[in-house]
């Protein structure tokens, strides 16, 4: 099995596998550019075909363009105009609706339309002609004007525009006439719920940990193998009567294709939607996900699929066989049942080709690989035509179409060949009957374990009940009982998606055949209180104050004044801080800005060391959040200055100071005098100041201490006597450094030496 | 931003190197600035530890 991630339709590829629903307004855009690179013939041939005026000059191919497009627009004029298609240009049109895309390749239209038996060159032809169908702008214009190439082209995409797919009717084909069965027995049906489940299943798993892509749209291998081995996921199919290849790979395709997962805007990221999605859709779930297994072009029944990101997805036959297949059996009374014999005779009279398996592989070709295979006993074995026919409506019908709720199979009583009918579903699905009735309610259908285990019985399960269970119970089994498991992280997931613990217990007590045990209640409250140890703010508002005594007077007239009496939405952090969850919580009427931050650029130099050089003055209009942080590591706040200050708007400066203790304690953190260096030069733009060298100096366990002694100073009454005096041979001897001017070092024990020379001198010298 | 309930939470994730690395500053003892561009990163490594963040948007 592979799990491959495509994508939408992507700016590269627009549309490619899109959906009318989601891209309506690209697809429509795509149409009008695709028509206006027709010559303004054409166009004009277009318009008079349709019975319409232009009123664009003769040459202006993009306004002609706009104006066959905005016809199309209007309601009235757009239902006029399938009004005149006949039928099997209806059933071209309804094939772009059924499987909610605007964008069909050629070769594959041709190859539904040729299996329901009508004229496809013709249809294709005739929609062309009249500007109904657009040639896709990635064709050479020459190829254009050739309508009978474009079908036979496997490298042309035909545009419809949305408004027209998606209102049209369809007339089933009932000609010639399908064989339908006497009587039937062992019918057997499934509800539907399955791919629901499953795909609940897939959104829970990327809800708890979003899936990487590789630059081809793959998955990563660690994410590829996490869904793999997750059997609720990659298991087989159980409601279908034949197996499909890669399960998990067909529920990604179609989660991303109704929706209920998403790229995130990198592109990179697989994640799930909003838990909005399962109200917003739960009613239409099973239809969206019925027409998106009819449209799907990345995942098909006989390979594994390709990342649709890959230059060009066609596929093979069979994909656009299923709208097809389930348009033949739409065409029968509802009670009508036909064989999978009948129904493969019946499409090879018609469209002898209906089974190729390429559109690589001509007919002709096949057919003789066929034969020649056939001589030579020690090749593989290729099935033979009937097999293959056989095998494709099975993986078709019994396959996907089972699984999806839109075919019951049964066996003819006469012959126990296998038959096939639409369901409610199905017809519904195909616009040829009234949407399903409810299935009959079952209230009470969950019963909650003390292990934390939950037995649902599907009786009960409905789609809207699926959506709200996915939010907090984990699906651990599908089958004929399903399993789903409470743990820590699905309540985390639950109150992520916005549920409270009353309302999962409301849940679980509303639809339990018995109360929940006390520990499921004990559990989900401990793992709620559990989720606020650590809150992750993905955005947040910080508000700085100039004192921790301001910050809580606002905490507190901010509450007061928000009517919560809660505390919140107010958030004291640290010393002046506040934390507000919601940026639109924040009373942008009682602050000021004074200062506007980029965290991604360098920090700002926000720092002047005083002269003292352990006094660090802050400026508080380009200090950041991180500076205070960074501070505390190393020096204490002084005391501020608030209630002199001149400007109460404009904020206070704010004074630290190195101490011996604090820096002591930066040390002791990790702090070194080369980071402290750095971090001046980050935050001051100088070096450290040396009386912070100072004090940050290595020490060494056995320093020598610093020697002290005492020593005189002589002052001499005139700079030139000074200078006689350090000159004298008798008294150079016991002067040390000139201090000044007029004043000479002595050191003490040279004081009576000097007396005696200066007394030579006729000095005398007095000792203070 | 990750806010933890006690200054004793913030240790815990402090201590976690994988963690840790995804960090710009500690603002206070319970709250840590994340750095730009690392808060996906910084929240599958809060669960792979264990934790259950409330992811608040």
């Amino acid at each position: 099995m592979a799990l491959i991630s495509g994508s939408g339709p992507s700016p590269a590829h627009p549309a490619r596998d899109g959906t009318l629903a989601t891209s309506g307004g690209d697809a429509r855009h795509t149409f009008r550019r695709s028509l206006s690179r027709l010559p303004a013939g054409a166009l004009r041939l277009m318009a008079e075909r349709r019975g319409m005026e232009l009123e664009a000059e003769a040459e202006d191919a993009a306004a002609m363009a706009a104006e066959l497009v905005d016809q199309l627009d209007d309601p009235a004029a757009a239902s006029a105009i399938r009004e005149r298609l006949d039928d099997d240009e209806r059933l071209a049109v309804g094939l772009f609706g059924l499987t909610e895309n605007p964008r069909w390749p050629a070769c594959g239209l041709e190859h539904a339309l040729s299996a329901l038996g009508a004229p496809a060159a013709k249809v294709v032809d005739g929609l062309l002609d009249r500007g109904l169908l657009a040639v896709a702008t990635d064709v050479p214009p020459t190829e254009l004007l050739t309508p009978q190439r474009v079908v036979a082209s496997a490298d042309v995409d035909l545009l419809i525009h949305p408004a027209l797919a998606s209102g049209s009717r369809i007339r089933p084909p009932t000609t010639p006439a399908l064989p339908v069965c006497e009587a039937v027995v062992q019918i057997r049906e499934f509800d539907g719920l399955e791919p629901i489940l499953r795909l609940a299943a897939l959104w829970q798993r990327l809800g708890a940990e979003p899936a990487r892509l590789t630059q081809t749209g793959a998955l990563y291998k660690r994410d590829r193998e996490r869904l793999e081995e997750d059997a609720v996921i990659s298991g087989p199919f159980r409601d279908a009567l034949v197996d499909s290849p890669d399960a998990g790979g067909l529920l990604m395709e179609l989660a991303k294709r109704i929706g209920l997962i998403r790229l995130d805007q990198s592109r990179e990221i697989l994640m799930a939607s909003s838990a909005d999605f399962w109200t917003e859709n739960d009613v239409h779930l099973p239809q969206m996900i019925a027409s998106a297994w009819l449209g799907l072009r990345s995942w098909r029944e006989w390979s594994e699929p390709e990342p649709i990101e890959a230059a060009r997805v066609i596929g093979e036959p069979i994909i656009y066989l299923r709208p097809a297949l389930l348009l033949w059996l739409a065409g029968l009374e509802p009670e009508d049942w036909v064989t999978l014999d009948d129904l493969a005779e019946h499409l090879t009279s018609i469209f002898p080709d209906w089974d190729r398996p390429s559109f690589e592989v001509e007919p002709a070709e096949r057919d003789s690989s066929r034969r020649s295979s056939r001589g030579g006993a020690k090749r593989e074995r290729r099935p033979s035509r009937e097999d293959q026919a056989r095998q494709a409506l099975e993986r078709v019908l019994l396959g996907g179409a089972c699984a999806m709720g839109l075919v019951r199979a049964a066996d003819e009583e006469s012959t126990g060949r296998g038959a096939v009918q639409l369901t409610a579903l199905g017809r519904y699905v195909m616009r040829v009957g009234p949407p399903p009735g409810a299935p009959p309610s079952f209230e009470k259908f969950l019963f909650a374990q003390p292990n934390l285990d939950v037995i649902a019985y599907r009786q009960g399960l409905t789609p809207p009940l699926i959506g709200r269970l996915s939010q907090f119970a984990w699906w651990t089994k599908i089958d004929a009982a399903i399993e789903l498991r409470l743990t820590r992280e699905s309540i985390a997931g639950g109150l992520e998606w916005g549920m409270t613990v009353a309302r999962m217990m409301e849940i679980l007590t509303h639809h339990g055949q018995r109360p929940p045990p006390s520990a499921v209640k004990d559990a989900v409250e401990r793992w709620a209180k559990h989720r606020e140890r650590v809150v992750f703010y993905e955005a947040a508002t910080l508000i700085e104050f100039d004192s921790r005594r301001e910050r809580d007077r606002a905490v507190e007239q901010w509450t007061k004044a928000d009517g919560t009496g809660e505390g919140r939405p107010f958030i004291p952090v640290g010393e002046r801080l506040i934390l507000v969850e919601d940026a639109r919580d924040v009373p942008t009427g009682r602050i000021s800005t004074t200062a506007a931050r980029d965290y991604r650029l360098p920090p700002e130099r926000c720092v002047a060391v005083e002269p003292d050089g352990v006094t660090l003055i802050l400026d508080p209009t380009r200090s950041d959040l991180l500076i205070d942080a960074e501070l505390a590591r190393f020096a204490d706040e002084a005391p501020g200055d608030a209630p002199g200050r001149v400007d109460p708007l404009r904020p206070a400066e704010r004074r630290f100071v190195v101490t011996p203790a604090s820096l002591r304690r930066g040390l002791e953190l990790g702090l070194t005098p080369a980071l402290l260096a750095n971090w001046f030069e980050r935050r001051a733009g100088v070096e450290p100041p040396p009386a912070l060298k100072l004090m940050a100096r290595p020490t060494q366990p056995k320093e020598r201490p610093w020697r002290a002694s005492r020593r005189l100073v002589l002052d001499v009454p005139s700079a030139e006597l000074l200078d006689g005096v350090l000159q004298h041979p008798l008294t150079r001897p016991w002067l040390g450094d000139r201090l000044g001017p007029v004043s000479v070092e002595v050191s003490e024990e040279n004081v009576d030496q000097l007396r005696a020379a200066l007394s030579e001198l006729g000095v005398a010298v007095e000792i203070s | 931003m990750i806010r933890a309930s006690e200054p004793i939470v913030a240790e815990e994730l402090l201590a976690r190197k994988h963690l840790a690395r995804l960090i710009l500053a500690r603002l206070s003892d319970t709250v840590l600035l994340v750095k730009p561009d690392e808060a996906d990163a910084a929240v599958a490594e809060l669960r792979k530890m264990g934790q259950t963040p409330r992811i608040a948007r």
